[in-house]
């Protein structure tokens, strides 16, 4: 199989779950732009893809480089004028929570959203994902102790954080 | 696992999982095609330039060797410059800003990103963090080694401040590094001239800020430059480990009989790079005569030089 059809053969496998872990990981709902730009990514550095490891493994952890991008570049816009930032936070899609029905997994989901980076990866992705211990530690190049330890103590966070409230 | 975590555990598998419709994923697909399609002819275009300039290169090579002599002399006299390297915009592939003014070295060739953070001698943190971003040929440049080495003009003295592999491009550039610099000992102009795959590839020079005002465990974020009389900004004080304190007492003492002191207050806790806890503590340094100071945090001593 030539680079063309593994990267099509990719997509069509893993797509799906690249989209769901960017509308999670980063909580809007138009996620397509980052879609393309993880596969193109994955194209340009396919030469780096060791045979070894798992292909999905390997596109999540680029989404996520993806997004950690993106995120980068919107801070940025913090500097601007506070007029003009308003308008564009306003118009910044932000995930339609009508979609997470129950109101207390909006809740939960809000909790998710305020915990910090490395907690919120290993929640997302053992949680929400379903992703394995070990497929969690190949995307976070992390040791499996570590994702177990981490994912823990995350749950225990949101249990104080709900008592708290 | 507790039972309250299963629960929640539990509760987080039933979040909604997102589907693709058929005519989504159709759509994306075509466009990532189109898009790699577009890379692939950039590709080319650049190798037919290349090859394009190796012909001319071919042709002009006999004159070149002929003014050889001359042009040998006058590089020697541009390796030794000790001008400041400018800082410039990083662009994105479409041509957009994404950092202004922010990255600092050879334009069109090779930089760092400085991002109006000083670098300081001694310090390790403000070097912990950088990022390379090459121009050039990108088959020439990723996965290759990056070696750079840094001169004091000074004193002379020399060591190895970085190596570290290149990799695919973030944004406009060719090739990028994550890296960390190993911190500058001292104070001063530093020229760092930098090997690509073993060969020269260009020299920044930088101006290295004097070492922060610090004790063993204690630092302020102030260089020794910048501590003046009537000093009003607020500065923060970074102490090594978790501190219980919620205040810092920072004595200064001028000349043994006249003597100011500090309240500092706890700002946060926060863990380094090198996985190690800190405490940020935040206060004034207002001193009201120039000379030399005594300036006491923790039961340890440190001597500086007010300016007016």
């Amino acid at each position: 199989m030539d680079k063309k059809e593994r990267m099509e053969e990719w997509f069509l496998r893993y797509a799906k779950d690249i989209k769901n872990f960017l509308i999670y990981y980063t909580n809007q709902s138009d996620v397509e732009d980052f879609v393309q730009e993880c596969f193109l990514r994955a194209w340009k550095g396919f030469d780096r893809f060791a045979e070894k490891s798992d292909p999905k493994t390997w596109l999540i952890a680029i989404a996520r480089n993806v997004a950690i991008d993106a995120a980068r570049k919107k801070a940025l816009w913090r500097y601007l004028p506070a007029p003009l930032w308003k308008k564009i936070k306003s118009n910044a899609p932000a995930l339609e929570t009508s979609l997470i029905l129950q109101e207390e997994m909006q809740e939960l989901y809000r909790a998710i959203h305020q915990l910090k980076r490395s907690y919120r990866d290993v929640v997302i992705l053992r949680g929400i994902m379903e992703l394995s211990v070990e497929e969690t530690a190949r995307i976070l190049d992390w040791s499996e102790t570590k994702v177990s330890v981490t994912f823990h103590r995350a749950l225990a966070k949101l249990r104080t954080q709900k008592k708290g409230e | 696992m507790d039972e309250k975590q299963h629960e929640l555990f539990g509760k987080m598998r039933r979040f909604p999982k997102y589907d693709m419709t058929f005519n989504e994923q159709q759509r994306l697909l075509a466009n990532i095609k189109r898009e790699i399609a577009h890379a692939e002819r950039q590709k080319k275009r650049t190798s037919i330039i290349i090859s394009m300039a190796a012909a001319l290169f071919v042709l002009f090579f006999p004159i070149y060797i002929f003014t050889q002599t001359n042009i040998e002399f006058q590089q020697k006299e541009k390796a030794q410059d000790w001008t400041l390297s400018p800082t410039f915009d990083l662009l994105n592939k479409d041509g957009s800003v994404v950092y202004h003014n922010a990255v600092r070295g050879v334009k069109g060739k090779i930089g760092f990103l400085e991002n109006g953070m000083k670098i300081v001698a001694g310090d390790q943190e403000s070097v912990a963090k950088m990022f390379w971003y090459v121009w050039g040929e990108e088959q020439q440049l990723i996965g290759k080694t990056l070696r750079a080495t840094a001169t004091h003009k000074e004193t002379g003295e020399s060591f190895l401040l970085n190596e570290t592999t290149l990799q695919a491009p973030l944004y406009g550039e060719n090739a990028s590094a994550l890296t960390s610099f190993q911190p500058f000992p001292k104070e001063g102009i530093w020229k760092l001239d930098i090997h690509i795959d073993g060969k020269y590839f260009a020299s920044i020079v930088i101006d290295v800020l004097p070492e922060y005002i610090q004790t063993k465990q204690a630092t302020f974020y102030l260089t020794s430059d910048e501590l003046y009389t009537g000093l009003k900004q607020n500065i923060m004080l970074k102490v090594d480990g978790k501190r219980q304190e919620d205040k810092l007492t920072v004595k200064a003492v001028y000349n043994r009989t006249h003597q100011l002191s500090f309240t500092y207050k706890k700002s946060a806790v926060y863990y380094t790079t090198s996985r190690q806890p800190v405490t940020l503590y935040e206060g004034k340094l207002t001193l009201d005569r120039a000379g030399e100071w005594k300036i006491t945090v923790l039961n340890e001593t440190v001597k500086v030089h007010v300016k007016k």
